[in-house]
């Protein structure tokens, strides 16, 4: 045991102030957020997959004014490039004589639109579905629950074309089909969650404190729903992702002249037999390595979410 | 109905069965399998070891969605009509010359023909094939209450009485409208006078008549055998509902996956016919297509637009014109400031001159169309045997003559006429024509015409054109028969076609004229005219016409093709060096 | 067990009546006719409209369709002349189930064992490769798939490159389809053997000294697969209902292209065909799924299915 030389035996000084709040800080008991970072970080893979993200993300802004070609412009001198250095066509060109590197980028950005945006519409709507289903219980839910059980009876490719041909084909149609088709599992996912914290001590406890069912899910019940939300989120982007590339596939994919990498890739396939095969593989790599990073990142965002689900 | 429900319960019990049987051994090696693909193993058409001697030809064509000729409307339809049926008069080997098909001989007598049916010629099942046949198959195809795609075309051709069948609003009762139909159809000007001799009264002469005697619709049909089967709902819905009078006859029809044609041994000349068998397989999709050719899966495909330059110096590429003409309707009809600008003659001129129609088809076609000069595509038959209609009037082509600074003046005139800015303008089009609608879009776009392309498909399309929801719509037309009035019959106020506004009285005058002309010469004078009149209003601003690359293999031989009405004939077609 | 099943075929009828109505005002919305030639005179379209009871308002339509459903009569195609809907959808279905199945067949065990190889290595190069392997093959979309070995493998004549009748035909699509779901279940069961090989029982089991085989097949096998086996209903119904992209890319007469074909021509009495059709087998699967989990999982009882 040793003793402070600097403070006299049987001598008190008062505490300073400011250097207790000063090591209070140190032991501030971590964020949720900060916990699952700290987890998350030490998942390598979920580390490429953010950096990858993030790579494609700024090319995504950056790319298309890294050359002075324009997406839409066509140049007839140019037909169907090999990717070359020279006039600065790193993707080669079109059948048009369009710059690959430009339309890959803007099409890789239509895809990730579509994707985070009918992902977030489902959040929206299958948490509001989801939280008022599983915190009501009883007749409601019974009711809520089996209109999602009709609903997922129809499939997912019916309803998404006929709201594309309805809507009259176009990003926002696009969104709002893939968004009507996929809220469902949110919804259910959601409601999961608020039967399961329902019972949980500290509901019971604001619920005995009176607190309003309104702001009961906004404080208490949504908050706590993050970690498996996020975690549903990563793997709707991709699923969304996917189809688009299906819409594009039957022709119901973003209108000409934009693009997005599924009609990349579809109008890709017709050069695979006509010697220009890098007008379908750059696009297809490019989504493929979106959609794998996203899942990997769920997986490892998974894991650190909630470390007792880690597998 | 009970048939129905048991189909249903074999399907459910199927699918239940599969499923627990494979929940049961969950992926082990299943015997699901085998069965199940037994019944595909019979029909071994694609084996490779084809015998030396048989006349095999492998081709692609979409499931045909009516083979009853009357009802006969797609391209695949009518190609298959063609070759396993025949009508009075068949196309030759050269692809135009008309021969005798089931008609020996006719007369014509003022606006009447009289054909003498061939003596011998039978059925499939054996009966004789006759002029009566031929009466009930026309009068079928022009019941009313049959809704007959084609059944404008005995009102075309000027049948007697034709259009009162045809076009009749039928009445809700039954017995009326039975009562009503019958006396129709008996006071339409076709006749079988006996067996072998067939009367038909126009009432005036049609320059195309007897090259549509060669046209599905006018093909004959059993009226016992098509009773027997169920009539309209029966005929010709599998391979053994119908009667075959052609060189083939269909011996198997898995629907939406191939149709088997095999020589017609009854088929009055088949010592003509090579071939022991025509396998036409359904593959939508065009780079399938090509995938299937070049591993030899098919012998022939017609080359998708992408793929010309790849193919176009290949020795096995034909290039066919075929006769149409693609061109963009304004519509005068529409609401708005758009509209304002589409009835204004000088933006609708702007747009017909401002755009280079050479480069287009480079660009855009590989070279394959030809730039649109008129509304009558070259090929179509001209005044002279020896000169088309197209090469004979080689002026029209000043309406389009691609001019950008005279198109930039008169787009700043019609701006200051109509005094606002010019809005986007919508473009529909097909998702086949996303290429050369991209070229356009920017090269308007350079002219300072911005324009929106949405991809609508043809149900979508046939709406908007009804409705007039629409600013342009790259549309086309196929000639239909080898004569300029197959074009321009469309523009009369009483068509129904053009539905943009476009309405003259001088061209509904000019049409009638044409119609009671004999003279060809002058006929022909009076067609120019009608063509200057819809060019010069430019709200029809023909863009290209049609021309396509066949790929075919080397050793196939002898196929007729045709640029209009139905697409092949392979009466005479063989395999030779394979 | 009887009062429940009489709940569950109670409310699938609700349910089926509550997609036919849906769908079929649905399809009712969609812009166009099934009729489309620009030339047709109103005169005879109005009787080709009349011939197929398109004339009728849209209330009456439904009620009649819905009557002719309650008998089994689900209407003829309109694109193709007389074809009845009931036929199109069996003989569509054959081709569809049986490259389903095929994939089925492989993907499944492969990707089981490739998963529990995965799990048993974990953290080897093995486990790596089979991780990434199982990520990018899920992430591929399947078009590229299908024509990237229709490129490779049939380009070469080694089998067919598309169409349909002979058991060579069905190789090719069944492989570019069970791709992405080979992927699936080898990830899926290798988190199902890590999750299982952490529990207690397998320690114990450890502990009471059994060998690494029983342990492994007898105790962490069986248990991993109950979630495989639950899954499976479900995966087994959108496996066989068909692929659109591969039976389009490699021109297979399946229930895919048909949907799609029906849809887009406005074939609406097909599409409803197939709407129903495949509504009944999705629910059917949900009730398999259930029993399943009865007798996978003695804790749950069927009564108790639904929450």
């Amino acid at each position: 045991m040793s003793i402070n030389p600097s403070t006299p035996e049987g001598k008190f000084t008062p505490l300073n102030k400011e250097t207790l709040f000063a090591n209070e800080k140190d032991y501030k008991s971590v964020s949720f957020s900060q916990d699952v970072w700290r987890r998350l970080k030490k998942h390598k893979p979920a580390m490429v997959s953010i950096f990858v993200l993030i790579t494609i993300t700024l090319f995504v802004f950056v790319g298309p004014f890294m050359n002075e070609h324009d997406a839409t412009a066509q140049n007839y001198e140019v037909i169907k490039l090999k990717p070359t250095m020279e006039g600065s066509y790193w993707f080669g060109t079109d059948d048009l004589g369009r710059d690959m590197w430009t339309r890959t980028w803007d099409g890789a950005k239509v895809s990730l639109l579509i994707g985070v945006i009918a992902a977030l519409l489902d959040v929206v709507f299958g948490i509001v579905y989801g939280v008022i289903s599983g915190y009501f219980g009883g007749r409601t839910d019974f009711i809520m629950m089996r209109f999602i059980e009709i609903i997922v009876g129809i499939p997912n490719i019916i309803i998404t074309i006929l709201l594309v041909i309805i809507l009259e084909p176009g990003i926002t149609a696009i969104i709002i089909a893939i968004a009507v088709s996929g809220w469902a599992g949110m919804a259910r996912l959601v409601r999961g969650q608020v039967l399961s914290l329902k019972n949980r001590e500290f509901i019971l406890a604001a619920r005995s404190l009176g607190t309003k069912p309104a702001k009961m899910m906004r404080v208490h019940l949504i908050p706590n729903m993050v970690g498996p939300v996020l975690v549903n989120i990563s793997f709707t982007i991709p699923y969304a992702i996917f189809a688009e590339a299906v819409l594009s596939f039957i022709g119901l994919g973003v209108p000409v002249p934009d693009a997005s990498l599924g009609t990349l890739i579809n109008d890709g396939r017709k050069f695979l037999l006509t010697g220009s095969p890098y007008l379908l593989f750059i696009p297809a790599t490019i989504l493929t390595l979106i959609v794998t990073a996203f899942s990997i990142f769920g997986d490892g965002l998974r894991d650190a979410v909630d470390p007792r689900l880690r597998k | 109905m009970k048939s129905r429900n048991k189909r249903m319960m074999m399907i459910l019990a199927m699918f239940i069965a599969v499923m627990v049987g494979l929940a049961a051994c969950s992926g082990e090696e299943s015997t699901t399998s085998q069965p199940s693909n037994t019944s595909n193993t019979g029909n071994d058409n694609n084996s490779d070891e084809v015998s030396g001697d048989e006349q095999v030809l492998n081709l692609t064509a979409g499931e045909p969605t009516a083979l009853n000729p009357g009802q006969a409307n797609y391209s695949q339809d009518q190609l298959i009509t063609n070759n396993i049926q025949e009508g009075l008069m068949r196309k030759g080997l050269d692809g135009a010359t008309l021969e005798y098909g089931l008609a020996e001989s006719y007369e014509v007598d003022g606006f009447t023909y009289t054909f003498k049916i061939k003596e011998d010629v039978i059925w499939s099942n054996g009966d004789p094939i006759t002029a009566h046949d031929f009466e009930f198959a026309w009068k079928e195809a022009m019941d009313p209450r049959n809704a007959s795609p084609y059944s404008w075309l005995f009102e075309l051709i000027a049948l007697e009485n034709a259009a009162e069948l045809a076009y009749m609003e039928v009445p809700e009762d039954e017995s009326e409208a039975e009562t009503n139909i019958q006396a129709a159809k008996d006071a339409v000007g076709i006749k079988a006078l006996d067996d072998t001799t067939l009367q038909v009264t126009l009432t005036r002469q049609h320059p195309a008549f007897l090259e549509l005697t060669a046209f599905p619709t006018f093909f004959p049909v059993n009226q016992a055998f098509y009773e027997q089967v169920g009539g309209l709902d029966g005929y010709a819905t599998e391979a053994d509902t119908m009667l075959y009078s052609g060189p083939f006859a269909i011996s198997e029809w898995s629907h939406d996956e191939k149709i088997v044609l095999v020589k017609n041994d009854k088929y009055w000349d088949k010592d003509a016919v090579k071939l022991d068998k025509i396998v036409f397989s359904d593959v939508a999709d065009e780079n399938t297509q090509v995938q299937l050719y070049s591993s030899n899966g098919v012998d022939a495909i017609r080359v998708p637009n992408d793929y010309v330059d790849q193919y176009k110096d290949s020795e096995e590429a034909t290039q066919y014109a075929r006769i149409q003409t693609w061109w963009f309707v304004l519509n005068m009809e529409a609401d708005g400031v758009e509209g304002e600008f589409l009835r204004n003659e000088k933006f609708r001129e702007a747009m017909a001159i401002g755009v280079n129609r050479e480069e287009l088809v480079n660009v855009a076609f590989g070279g394959l169309h030809v730039p649109g000069t008129g509304l009558i595509p070259p090929g179509l038959a001209g005044a002279t045997p020896d000169q088309d209609y197209r090469s004979a009037n080689p002026e029209h082509t000043d309406f389009l003559a691609y001019d950008f600074e005279r198109a930039q003046q008169l787009l700043e005139e019609a701006k200051a006429e109509v005094g606002q800015d010019l809005p986007t303008l919508g473009l529909s089009i097909y998702e086949r024509q996303s290429k050369e609608a991209q070229y356009l879009q920017e090269q308007y776009r350079k002219l300072g015409v911005n324009l929106e392309i949405t991809v609508t498909d043809s149900k979508i399309r046939k709406s908007l054109f009804n409705s007039r929801d629409y600013h342009i719509i790259y549309a086309g037309w196929f000639a239909d028969y080898d004569e300029p009035s197959t074009y321009l019959d469309l523009f009369s106020s009483t068509s129904g076609f053009p539905k943009n506004g476009f309405a003259m009285d001088e061209y509904d005058a000019l049409l009638e004229q044409t119609q009671n002309t004999t003279d060809k010469e002058e006929k022909y004078k009076l067609y120019a005219e009608m063509e200057s009149l819809v060019l010069s209003n430019f709200s029809f601003i023909p863009m290209s016409h049609d021309g396509f690359y066949s790929l075919q293999k080397s050793y196939v031989k002898d196929v007729a093709v045709h640029s209009t009405g139905p697409s092949r004939t392979y009466k005479w077609a063989y395999i030779s060096g394979k | 067990m009887g009062k429940y099943l009489l709940r569950r075929f109670a409310f699938m009828i609700i349910t089926l009546w509550v997609i036919i109505t849906i769908s079929f005002f649905f399809m009712k919305l969609l812009p166009g006719t099934p009729f489309d030639d620009e030339r047709i005179p109103e005169a005879v379209l109005e009787n080709m409209m009349a011939q197929y009871g398109l004339d009728k308002s849209i209330p009456e339509q439904y009620v009649l369709y819905l009557t002719n459903v309650v008998q089994g009569d689900f209407g003829v195609s309109y694109r193709i002349k007389n074809r009845d809907v009931t036929t199109i959808i069996a003989e569509k279905f054959a081709p569809s189930a049986i490259i389903g199945i095929h994939a089925l067949i492989i993907s499944v065990p492969l990707g089981i064992i490739l998963g529990m190889i995965a799990a048993l290595r974990r953290g080897t190069a093995i486990d790596y490769a089979a991780v990434g392997f199982a990520v990018i093959g899920f992430a591929i979309p399947s078009f590229v798939v299908a024509v990237a070995l229709q490129y490779l493998i049939a380009g070469n004549g080694l089998l067919p490159s598309a169409l349909w009748g002979t058991y060579k035909h069905v190789i090719l699509p069944s492989i570019a389809l069970a791709l992405s779901m080979f992927a699936y279940y080898a990830r899926m069961m290798r988190s199902e053997m890590l999750e299982v090989l952490g529990q207690d029982y397998i320690k114990t089991a450890k502990s009471k000294g059994l060998s690494r085989p029983v342990i492994i097949f007898k105790h962490a096998f069986r248990n991993s697969l109950i979630p495989i086996i639950t899954s499976l209903p479900v995966v087994i119904l959108f496996t066989i209902s068909g692929s659109l992209v591969i039976e389009q890319i490699y021109s297979i007469p399946g229930l895919g292209t048909e949907l799609v074909k029906s849809v887009l021509s406005r074939d609406y009495t097909v599409s409803m065909g197939l709407t129903l059709f495949y509504a009944v087998m999705y629910i059917v699967a949900l009730f398999i799924v259930d029993i399943l989990y009865s007798v996978v999982d003695p804790r749950i009882r069927v009564a108790g299915g639904s929450e």
